[in-house]
Formats: structure tokens, sequence, C-alpha cells
């Protein structure tokens, strides 16, 4: 786990994935196999593997480097930095939350909760009326630290938690990453490219003009998806579970899935001993969806990462979902490299 | 005395009513300053430092050493643990947070939130009640019941950080900042090597955020000639109603109350202005809400005065305040020690 550690522990913001793909290039170049990795304009990364065998298919895996965050937007005369949410973060996780930014820390919160009467005490506090705090004395000096424009994250470490629970920041889609960094220490067995996008949170931009460059015939999105088997949960609301396996999906907001890919899927698993979940609610969306309709369309499938309160400081994953979704893709490929040939 | 290491510790440290690594913490730092400590029934620690003289008057000086928390009501079938909140936690802070179980050892764990999907449409910015919350540790239920307990203390995950020079972030500096300036106070009689006409008796007590037990049974232990209770109060947000906070960086809240000692806080008020420390009035109509009651009413009454720290985020796990405050109520209270002490 020590490369996703290292992964959630780079900030990278949409439109700022400059540190991830640093890292992430650094990683391809030390890796053994015959690779062959460029960054388009957008700053996404394209790396073609060469395979022991050649694929007939373009096989082309899909994670995003990119991850929520904030945006500052200004300061107020008090000396406090105003901002927006890059990405869908829910205003339930930010009130009492520290935030890094530029090398410095910023506390997001408001009055006291002495403050406050009856059922405000629990009313969460909407996004636009958060600041973050940053001891500034004044304007001037809050925009010493932070500039219009200039990103933040969630101050969140990585931890394990009991079993093989982790909790980190980010993990949606440094989890991806991860993965398709490990799928790229060795030769696979089949050519193929690995896609590294960027602004997949702000409208999967990244993914767009990266399919168009790669033009592949197949496409598997890599990401990390909301598992709600929570406290207080029905188990019919619970989208999927953490330490369920790898999630597959077949509909979600942005894309219907191709069926037989989806099919294929479980069948690989069930041949190599790896137990997936369907993803049970249709919701959310990936890069699937900017995939599957570049030039003259792409069939595309999605394998993710189960994952408690995403897209919050303290996203929560199982190694063992890990392990068995690596498991799942480097037999995926030697499937889906010749399928239908 | 390096004021922010000695506020890590004392932050990181945790005091959710019960536990005592916080109370272990100041026993060790008081070592510096005070010939006798003990621990009261309730877990209180006092410390005493004599003037060597007969009857000398005793001033006591007092902050709370627990903190808001959270403790184990129940464990449900999924491994999640419910709790109730000990102490008054800010609910909104609370989904996400990181937090620590004291089972049968710390286990780190996240408070669920409900993912956006899933909220209630009626009422989708009212977030669950604490009861219906659960905490992940990442556990079956089966060996959830094995580690933890009802009645195990939950804390927020130890967190403290430096913002710049000055300002500080962390959990419980409420009222740990007020502990570090009792300490900062001692020190300075320690330095200056200065004779003071009194004993002072220090008193980091337990249970102030279920209502301000410990201080009570304390204060009647010590039994007092006069008392200065150190708490935090409400730091001036964008958000909040100027009349009602204080400000960041501008000094010591003095109190001015009906239940406080009105002619300590005149010489409390003539001290900082003498000495050029910053001051601020905090004037309630009523009880303060802190252990300054608790203490002025014990056995026959005490004499009591009350010096606040601004903090802002109160009860939440990111309380933030400036270490000026906090030295300067350690220096006005060493000032009092001194002349305060000869004018009784």
């Amino acid at each position: 786990m020590t490369r996703l550690k290292e992964l959630c522990a780079l900030e990278g913001v949409s439109g700022r994935e400059g540190a991830v793909r640093e890292y992430i290039l650094r990683a391809l170049e030390a890796s053994p196999a015959e690779i062959q990795a460029s960054t388009d304009a957008l700053g996404n990364i394209i790396a073609h593997i060469r395979g022991e065998k050649r694929a007939t298919n373009k096989l082309a895996f899909v994670a995003h480097m990119d991850e929520v965050g904030f945006i500052i937007t200004g300061a107020t005369d008090e000396g406090f930095l105003r901002f927006a949410a890059v990405g869908g973060i829910d205003s339930s996780v930010i009130f009492g939350r520290r935030v890094r930014i530029n090398g410095r820390y910023g506390v997001i919160g408001g009055r006291a909760t002495h403050q406050l009467k009856g059922d405000d005490k629990k009313k969460e506090v909407p996004l636009d009326k958060l600041l973050i705090d940053v001891a500034a004395q004044n304007k001037q000096e809050a925009l010493k630290i932070a500039k219009p424009g200039d990103v933040a994250v969630f101050d969140s470490d990585f931890v394990k938690l009991r079993g093989d629970r982790i909790k980190a920041r980010a993990i949606d889609d440094r989890g991806g990453c991860a993965l398709l960094l490990e799928m790229a220490a060795q030769t696979p067995e089949y050519d193929i490219t690995l896609a590294f996008t960027v602004q997949e949170e702000v409208g999967l931009r990244g993914a767009k003009t990266a399919a168009f460059q790669i033009e592949p015939d197949i496409a598997v999105v890599v990401d990390s998806t909301t598992a709600a088997d929570i406290a207080g949960v029905k188990a019919d609301k619970q989208v999927c579970k953490v330490g369920g396996g790898p999630v597959i999906s077949f509909m979600d907001k942005r894309t219907l899935y191709d069926i037989e890919l989806y099919d294929t899927i479980f069948e690989t698993a069930k041949k190599i001993g790896v137990t997936p979940q369907a993803k049970s609610m249709v919701a959310g969306g990936n890069d699937a969806g900017a995939v599957q309709l570049s030039r003259t369309g792409v069939r595309v499938a999605a394998i993710s990462l189960p994952c408690r309160y995403l897209h919050s400081p303290s996203c929560v994953i199982s190694e063992a979902d890990f392990n068995a979704t690596l498991k799942l893709l480097n037999a995926l490929t030697g499937e889906f490299a010749c399928m239908g040939t | 005395m390096d004021m922010i290491s000695h506020i890590k510790k004392l932050s990181n440290a945790v005091g959710v009513g019960g536990l005592t690594q916080a109370a272990d913490e100041v026993h060790s730092m008081l070592g510096n300053y005070c010939d006798e400590i003990e621990r009261d029934a309730l877990g209180s620690v006092i410390g005493y430092r004599r003037c060597g003289r007969e009857n000398a008057p005793v001033l006591m000086l007092e902050a709370h050493i627990d903190e808001v928390g959270l403790i184990v009501t129940d464990i449900d079938d999924m491994g999640f643990i419910h709790v109730a909140p000990c102490g008054g936690v800010d609910v909104r802070a609370l989904p996400a947070a990181e937090v620590v179980v004291f089972g049968d050892k710390p286990y780190p764990g996240v408070v669920c939130s409900m993912p956006p999907h899933l909220k209630k449409k009626d009422k989708k910015d009212i977030l669950p009640d604490i009861a219906d919350m659960g905490i992940d540790v990442g556990m079956s239920a089966r060996e959830a019941r094995l580690h933890i307990r009802q009645g195990s203390r939950i804390s927020f995950k130890p967190n403290f950080v430096a913002l710049d020079d000055f300002h500080v972030c962390g959990k419980s500096l409420d009222d740990r900042i007020g502990v570090a300036a009792i300490l900062y106070c001692l020190d300075i009689l320690k330095r200056q090597e200065t004779e003071i006409d009194l004993d002072i008796a220090v008193v980091f007590a337990v249970q102030e955020e279920l209502g301000c037990r410990g201080a009570a049974v304390s204060a009647f232990r010590v039994a007092p000639d006069y008392a200065i209770a150190v708490d935090v109060s409400f730091a001036l947000t964008p958000d909040a109603d100027s009349s009602k906070c204080g400000k960041l960086g501008k000094g010591p809240m003095i109190g001015r109350s009906p239940t406080l000692d009105s002619g300590m806080a005149k010489e409390l008020v003539k001290l900082a202005e003498e000495n050029d420390i910053p001051y601020q009035d905090e004037v309630m109509g009523g009880a303060t809400g802190t252990d300054a009651e608790s203490i002025s009413d014990a056995r026959s009454g005490t004499p009591t005065a009350l010096l606040s720290i601004p903090l802002r985020y109160m009860h939440t796990p990111c309380e933030l305040i400036d270490i000026r405050d906090a030295q300067a109520v350690g220096r006005l209270m060493a000032l009092y020690a001194k002349e305060g002490g000869r004018r009784l």
C-alpha cells in the first residue's frame, strides 16, 4: 500500500494535478516494462505499454488523478478566505475541518454551537456561508497567504484502521491511479494503454481528450465509488459494500455500460476466484461517460473500489478489495485484448 | 518554557470524562512548580505552591482538564459503534470526523457521514441525531463487541498544529489552553523567583463539560480564600454576533457577572492597565457557565474571578486560539498573585 499512501499524500485538486502527474511519470519511468508515456495539453498522462503479445483490440485503462477540493475566491475584510467547492463536496463534511493551503493550515468553522438554538444546532452550514480561517488579521494579510484561484484540500492523513481498512483523503481516485501503476509495474500479457486523467471531478473533461487521442476499442475505467453500507442505511440503499470486492457498474448517471464486457467481468472474476459486486444503484458517474462517447464511440466498463465517505476527508476502503481489483484487472487484460476475434 | 510544545502535549492528551491521560500529563508538568500534588476522589489534579508563611491566604487558580467527547451506548450488528455525547460536542463537526475509540486499547475510527443521495429529501440540511450517526472502526460486530464496550469513551483524534508563530489549532484547547496559562503563570513566578505572600493552589478539574462538577469538590477540599477560574470564551467569527464575543488576539477577557467578585475583577483590570496587558471586558447577566460558579459557592463561599481566553470553533476538533492571549492571562495572574496578594 506504499504507493497508495504516497499518492494520497499528494495534493491534486482538479486542474492542479501537477504533483500527482510527476509522481506517476516517475513511477512509470522506474518500471522495467517498455512504456511510452506522454502528457497532453490538459495534463493527462497517456502511457502505452508493450505487452508480451500483441492485442487485437486497443485496450485502455483509465483512472483520474484529480480530487475534489476548494478554490479560493477572495477574502473578507476580517481576513477570512472565501472559497467555492471544486467537485461535489457535501456541506455536511466541511464544518469543523482543517484544510491545507499553500503549505499552511486553515480551519473551516463558524460561531460556536453554544450560540445556536434548537434545530440550528444540527443544521448543516451551507457551503456558501463558510469561510477558511487562516488566522490573518485583515484582507491584505489573508490574500498574502492565498490568492483567488489557489486551491485547498482537507488535512487528513493515511491511516490503517482495524483489519484491512484504510482511511485517507483523495482515495477517489488515487486508488485507481495506484491500481494502474501496479499493472504497469511489470510487463503485461498484452499491449495496453493507461490513461491518468485530469478534471474528472469537474465534468469528466480530461477523459474526453485522452480518449480522443487513444482511440481505444475497449476502455475500462478504474475509479472509486460510494459505499453506503453504513449505520442507518437499509440494505437496498447501500449501493455496494466495503470488503465486498470490486464494484462493477451496469449503469450510472452518465453511462449505460457494454453488457458483454459487464458479463465477461463477472465470468472472469469467477475463473480467478475473485468475488465482485454489482453497483446496485443507478447513481454517480465517472470517466466512462466521456470515453464511451469519444469519436465514433467506445465500448466501456467500470470497475471501482467500494469507498465509504467518498469526497470527505475520511475515505475508507478495504485493502482486500484493492488486491482483488488488481487481480481482476490483470486477468481482464487477457480477456479483453482479443475479445471478439 | 516552550509554550507551543506544552500546548501540543496538552491538546493531544485525552481527557474525555473519566479518561486520565490529560490529568497524568498535567500531573507531570506540575512537578516543575509544585511541592505537593494530589488527586481527589473524582480525578482532579491539585498542586500547592507554598510561600512558607504560617496561615498564609490561599489563592486558587483553576482550569478544567476534561474535554467534550462521546460515550459508547451500543454496537450494532454491522459493527458500527453508537454513542451519546459526553459533553456538548458540536454536532455539525461530526460527520466524517476522525475519532479515537478507547476500547481495550485505542482504536481509530470515522464518524459515518450520509452520502448526499441518501439524505432525507424533506430535511436535507438537518443532520441525524448523534445516537443515529454510528462510528466506523473497521470491525465486524463480533470483533467490535470483543474490544469495545458500552461506556467506552471516544475523543476527537489528536490533531494539534500551529498555523503560524502565534495561532494554534487542535482538539480540547477548551480548556487545555487555560491549563497552559496557569502553567505559564507558575513559570513566571519560578523564573522571577518572586516572593509572594500567599499559597497558590492549582486545580486542574475534571467534569466541567458535564456541569462544572469537579471544581466544586476540589474547591471544597482546597478551601481557598479567593480564586481565579481560567476558561475559554467565544472569539468572534464573521457569522457571529460581535456583542456576544471577544476578539482573538486582543487579550484576556475579564469576566463581570453577578456571580463573580467585582472587587477582584476591578483589581485585574487595574493590573492589566498598569502593566500594559491588553484585556477585554466580558459581561454576563448571570451564571457564566464555567467552573467559577461552582468554586464561588463551595463551602461558605469564595470570592472568584473569571479570566477567559478567546477561542474560535468551540467544541469542534479544530479549536483555534492565539497563544499571546493565554500568555497575557498567565502574566496577569502572576501579577495578581504578587500585588493582589499583598492587598488582601
